[in-house]
């Protein structure tokens, strides 16, 4: 009855595409929070801006609108289209790129600010994120930003996210079990309206692990308020 | 009327001296489940070995015991004294030394074994053990092997932290999780004797091992006996 998609995030950003589409009501006031959060913590507002997962360009957008010359790029192809075609909707200059992030085809030393918005990190091994974090630095200029917008799921995790739930409406979430060797959450999807299921990985990331990543790869770490890491490139 | 010792592992030691003792029956006993778990997964037979965090000798016996030539280091001069008495005693060859494990007294490529034995990475944060693993890699000959046994920490706080743990003569439960460092708090009771005292826990979980021996250049494998035992072997190439 139900039919099985494998290993798959698609049904989950099937579901909950609002929260990413500058159009949705829910989306214009994410770009709004987005927008007066980095807007009173990010150091510095112009410049060329790399925006790394950026779907349908709501985070692009948001850093569009402080004054950054902004590129977006996502794996997702689907995304990707739907950011071009609001960026023409807004007349925005914003550029979108289908590209991975483990394997940039930008230039040396171009990019002022490199960022990672929306809780990313959970699609990232330790290994996919050391290798993006080669990639920011050889992209990014001397003495240049990465900002990273995560939570600290390994204290999420303990404290009783363990239990299913609904991750959106209809979304059963079931968490299998955690991965040791990789350091995942194993967790069941059932898309009950659809009927469908899928797994996913979702990485676990804890502040004193992403800090040790960071300054590993020669970044100068700051944890600052609502989820925002900031680090410097050394 | 409890006296509080503050942050401190010294009384789970202290209280369990005979635990550390090679002589005692325990640490026998000890002695020869090391022996066992390195007859098992240690892919040499015989060398140089430098044993680090050896305490009292448990750990350099078992290694002596399987044919190594060993050298046991320790941060804690007093252990060090005692394990150069007992080998003395026991008739054994290993060498003792105090040694910070981060700046290793011996040249590149002088060793054919660094071992990490008992789960001492507690005792050790993230930096403390990317450092130590790339000492170990320096002082190790090319197909040289880094051997270390640990808890994983991240599978027990999932399966549930919050059971306390009554063992003679604690009584310990989980206080806090401080994820910015890293490190889990537990307070311990001796009821008896009247003391509480807080331990400071550094959290383990093999993806994070494996990262940090990768990164040193070691080629890595896991062996999950359990979450209290976790083996992980670096070889140099």
């Amino acid at each position: 009855m139900f039919r099985n998609f494998g290993y798959t995030d698609a049904p989950l950003y099937e579901k909950t595409r609002d929260e990413y589409d500058i159009e949705s009501e829910r989306g214009q006031k994410r770009f709004r929070e987005l927008t007066e959060l980095l807007s009173k913590h990010l150091p510095i507002q112009e410049g060329k801006a790399l925006d790394i997962g950026c779907n349908a360009g709501l985070s692009s957008f948001a850093l569009e609108e402080l004054g950054f010359e902004v590129t977006g790029i996502d794996i997702q192809e689907k995304t990707v289209n739907r950011a071009k075609e609001l960026a023409k909707k807004r007349g925005s200059k914003a550029e979108f790129y289908v590209m991975d992030a483990r394997n940039l085809d930008f230039k040396e030393n171009t990019f002022n600010l490199v960022a990672l918005l929306g809780y990313p990190l959970a699609h990232f091994s330790i290994w996919d994120f050391d290798r993006i974090l080669q990639e920011v630095r050889r992209v990014l200029k001397p003495q240049c930003y990465i900002v990273i917008q995560e939570s600290d799921f390994l204290w999420t995790l303990i404290r009783g996210f363990n239990q299913p739930g609904l991750e959106a409406e209809g979304l059963v979430r079931i968490n299998i079990d955690v991965n040791v060797y990789e350091g995942y959450l194993e967790r069941l999807l059932i898309d009950l309206e659809k009927g469908v299921f899928s797994r996913d990985k979702f990485y676990i990331w804890s502040p004193w692990i992403l800090r040790y990543v960071l300054e590993k790869n020669g970044f100068q770490v700051e944890f600052g308020d609502k989820d925002l890491i900031l680090a410097r490139r050394r | 009327m409890f006296k509080n010792l503050g942050c401190t592992f010294e009384p789970t030691y202290m209280e369990k001296f005979w635990m550390y003792d090679p002589r005692t029956e325990v640490g026998k006993k000890r002695m020869e489940k090391q022996k066992e778990l390195l007859e098992k997964f240690l892919p040499i037979k015989s060398g140089k070995v430098l044993d680090i965090g050896c305490g009292m000798g448990i750990s350099s016996f078992a290694l002596e015991n399987l044919g190594f030539e060993v050298i046991g280091i320790d941060v804690q001069e007093e252990l060090v004294e005692k394990a150069k008495e007992i080998a003395k005693g026991l008739r054994y060859n290993a060498e003792f030394r105090v040694m910070d494990a981060k700046k290793l007294d011996f040249p590149d490529g002088s060793l054919d074994l660094v071992t990490l034995l008992g789960n001492p990475l507690p005792h050790l944060s993230i930096y403390d053990f990317d450092e130590i693993a790339q000492e170990a890699f320096r002082v190790l000959k090319p197909n040289g092997v880094l051997f270390l046994e640990y808890a994983d920490w991240v599978r027990l706080l999932h399966d549930g932290y919050k059971h306390a743990l009554v063992e003679d003569p604690f009584l310990s439960f989980h206080v806090s999780l401080n994820t910015m460092k890293g490190e889990v708090e537990r307070l311990f009771i001796n009821l008896e004797k009247g003391y509480f005292f807080k331990v400071k826990i550094n959290l383990w979980s093999p993806w994070i091992v494996e990262f940090i021996l990768r990164k040193a250049g070691f080629e890595v494998e896991t062996h999950y006996l359990g979450t209290f035992s976790v083996v992980t072997v670096g070889v140099k190439p």
